[in-house]
């Protein structure tokens, strides 16, 4: 296809951002609509290959080029920003909304990037988009954490800005070695792979540079949250697929993910804290595939994004429902909603038997890749502490929290439900329940898109029952000893502990430091001026020459914008 | 433990057997299940391509399952929940994740 009349799938995203502060409250709605509908008419339409090439400083940019393995994930990330955008119907604000298709447009982008500075542009605007959807959980109305969310984008910044220049300077290594700025795939040997592997990690959540997940994605707003869930740590996965499929280290630290988020969420108390553990626990699941490297491995890690989208935005909208309607996600602080949100709970349901993989829903299929390409390659460990993770996943996801959240209380009462819940919530939902189960019960739509020929079957007897047995042990483990899943209204604290304090310290340390600098040039200026008084007693009754009077004025000047500035 | 969300916390050895013991309904039909799907894989549904020595053993992803879930409930609860939880005396945790 000519360039000129490829049509790039993050182009009408990024216009509908543009476009937010033009527009009305109903012309707003129907941009958040029209981006991500055109962007998938555009990845339907694209062939393979198609590319925009652009040159720049005797070298070639290439901000397009679709691939398969970009496609399953620019596919999943317009989809679900236009299912977000109806969950999202009855915010009106410009700059959310701007910012929500802006994040979709840097998704789409880094999926379909062929070259590093664009993968680079795109992946700076993720970060930027996430930051301000952060910040803009200020808003205690919309869900959000009220000031606490400032915090959380700081950190959010901090950890992300450090990733970021890890990116940079591993591109520009590779470049130097390679003098090519394409994306394609490297051994993990050397500082250029290496930075390139830790800003990357960085951005999928791997441990220890994983805290901003849930430290930041639950303070947004309701809203917010369910747009940020999807985007960020999947892009990351996707170019993790493309530059490093086959690096051993990514095995052990996906299926290192995989257990500490489950871990972390058996033991969370919120809501949207215990999800965010939970997208650290199933990335670890793409991570680890990328990892492994078979083609079944690199199959499955992108079916499992594209299915996570789906189930994991589900999860969140649900979670995101219940917080809209009884003004908390404390399971503490919820029980008894059963009756009152019972469309949300089967939604809800929906949701957590697909993260875990209950048949025939599309956590079923896609999970079932990568752990039969850990036990194909011969890998009894990885294998195993997959299906326990995928236990975790049931235990504390599929079983824990809908129990907490919906199930009979103590004291027999229910909590509140304040405001209803909005049809487009619920249509929203319904939407993405609804891709859960297609891709599950006819899973040969999700496996046509794959970027690699494959035979795999997911429904034979004997995967089947084996699946039912470890869901339905889990099950009866959970009767047994549900007691010691009780949530109470605690903290749990995690790595960013480490730093969270001291940097508190360093901000405040700079404060002071501000303080004082401010009053030092305050005292400047006076000093200034009292010497330009007394010189001007010492000269009475004399015009003091004019080069003095442009010295004395421009220091003046001088010290007056380095105080405003300091101020 | 009672049904509705506020069992007791204590889970001595000999509770936990009496709590076996004392079993029914669900508890009971769950087992049940489990033993059937284990028949069923022994009889009907073996694994058609097992990598490892332990997938050709009826039943051991039920095995998997029991342990797993096991060591998580009674891991966090025991070592990690003492050791990683405090309360919410923050001021930045205590205004909430979640409005």
């Amino acid at each position: 296809m000519s360039a000129a009349f490829t049509p790039h799938p993050a182009i009408p995203l990024l216009l509908a951002a543009l476009a937010m502060p033009l527009l009305g409250a109903n012309g707003r709605r129907v941009a958040a609509l029209l981006g991500p509908a055109l962007a998938l008419v555009f990845l339907a339409v694209l062939p393979e290959g198609a590319s925009w090439t652009l040159p720049l400083l005797g070298e070639t940019l290439e901000p397009l080029r679709v691939g398969k393995l970009g496609r399953v994930f620019a596919l999943a990330f317009a989809g679900y920003g236009l299912i977000a955008s109806v969950y999202a119907w009855t915010e009106t604000d410009a700059a959310r909304k701007g910012f929500q298709m802006a994040l979709c447009a840097g998704g789409v982008g880094v999926a379909l990037a062929g070259d590093w500075i664009s993968l680079f542009l795109f992946w700076e605007l993720l970060t930027v988009c996430s930051l301000f959807i952060i910040w803009q959980g200020r808003d205690r109305a919309a869900g959000g954490a009220g000031n606490t969310a400032l915090g959380a984008g700081l950190r959010y910044l901090l950890l992300h800005l450090g990733g970021g220049v890890c990116l940079l300077a591993g591109l520009l290594l590779q470049w130097r070695a390679t003098g090519s700025l394409a994306v394609e795939a490297v051994a993990l040997s050397g500082a250029g792979p290496w930075l390139l592997a830790i800003g990357l990690l960085t951005n999928a959540a791997a441990p220890p540079l994983h805290a901003w997940l849930p430290d930041a994605y639950p303070r947004a707003t309701v809203f917010g949250s369910v747009f940020l869930s999807a985007f960020t740590t999947k892009a990351a996965v996707c170019v993790l697929a493309r530059v490093l499929p086959g690096a051993e280290p990514l095995t052990w630290i996906g299926a290192g993910m995989t257990l500490y988020g489950v871990t972390f969420a058996v033991m969370e108390n919120d809501m949207r804290r215990l999800l965010a553990y939970h997208i650290m626990s199933q990335v670890g699941y793409m991570v680890c595939a990328v990892g492994i490297g078979s083609t079944l491995a690199l199959n499955g890690s992108a079916a499992h994004a594209f299915a996570h989208i789906f189930y994991k935005g589900l999860l969140m909208m649900s979670a995101g429902a219940v917080v809209h309607a009884v003004g908390t996600g404390r399971l503490s602080e919820l029980g008894g909603l059963a009756r009152a949100l019972r469309p949300v709970l089967v939604l809800m349901l929906i949701g957590a038997f697909s993260i875990s993989g209950v048949p025939p829903l599309n956590g079923f299929v896609s999970k079932a890749l990568a752990v039969s390409a850990a036990g194909y390659e011969h890998r009894p460990v990885v294998e195993l502490i997959l299906l326990a993770a995928s236990v975790g996943t049931f235990l504390s996801v599929g079983l824990k929290m809908p129990w907490l959240a919906f199930g009979p209380r103590a004291d027999g009462k229910a909590a509140a439900a304040r405001r209803p819940v909005p049809r487009s919530m619920l249509l929203a939902m319904g939407l993405a329940a609804a891709a859960c189960v297609a891709t599950g019960v006819f899973p040969g739509l999700l496996y046509s898109l794959l970027p690699y020929p494959m035979k795999y079957a997911p429904y034979t007897a004997d995967h089947v029952v084996s699946s039912l047995q470890l869901l339905l042990a889990t099950a009866l483990v959970f009767l047994l000893l549900r007691g010691l899943l009780v949530a109470k209204s605690m903290r749990t604290l995690d790595v960013d502990t480490l730093y969270r304090e001291p940097l508190a310290r360093l901000v405040r340390g700079a404060g002071v430091l501000l303080e004082r600098a401010q009053e030092a040039a305050g005292d400047v200026l006076e000093a200034i001026l009292a010497a330009g008084g007394a010189l001007r007693a010492r000269v009475r009754g004399r015009a003091l020459p004019t080069w003095a009077q442009a010295l004395l004025l421009s220091m003046a000047l001088v010290a007056t914008a380095i105080a405003a500035l300091w101020r | 433990m009672t049904r509705a969300g506020k069992p007791s916390r204590k889970l001595s050895p000999r509770a936990f057997v009496r709590r076996l013991r004392d079993a029914r309904g669900k508890e009971t039909a769950l087992f049940a299940a489990l033993l059937l799907l284990a028949l069923v894989e022994w009889r009907f549904a073996p694994n058609a391509h097992p990598a490892f020595p332990w997938h050709r053993i009826p039943g051991y992803s039920a095995l998997i399952g029991l342990l797993a879930a096991s060591a998580f409930t009674v891991l966090t609860w025991l070592a990690l929940k003492p050791l990683l939880q405090r309360p919410e005396e923050d001021p930045d945790e205590k205004e909430g994740a979640s409005g």
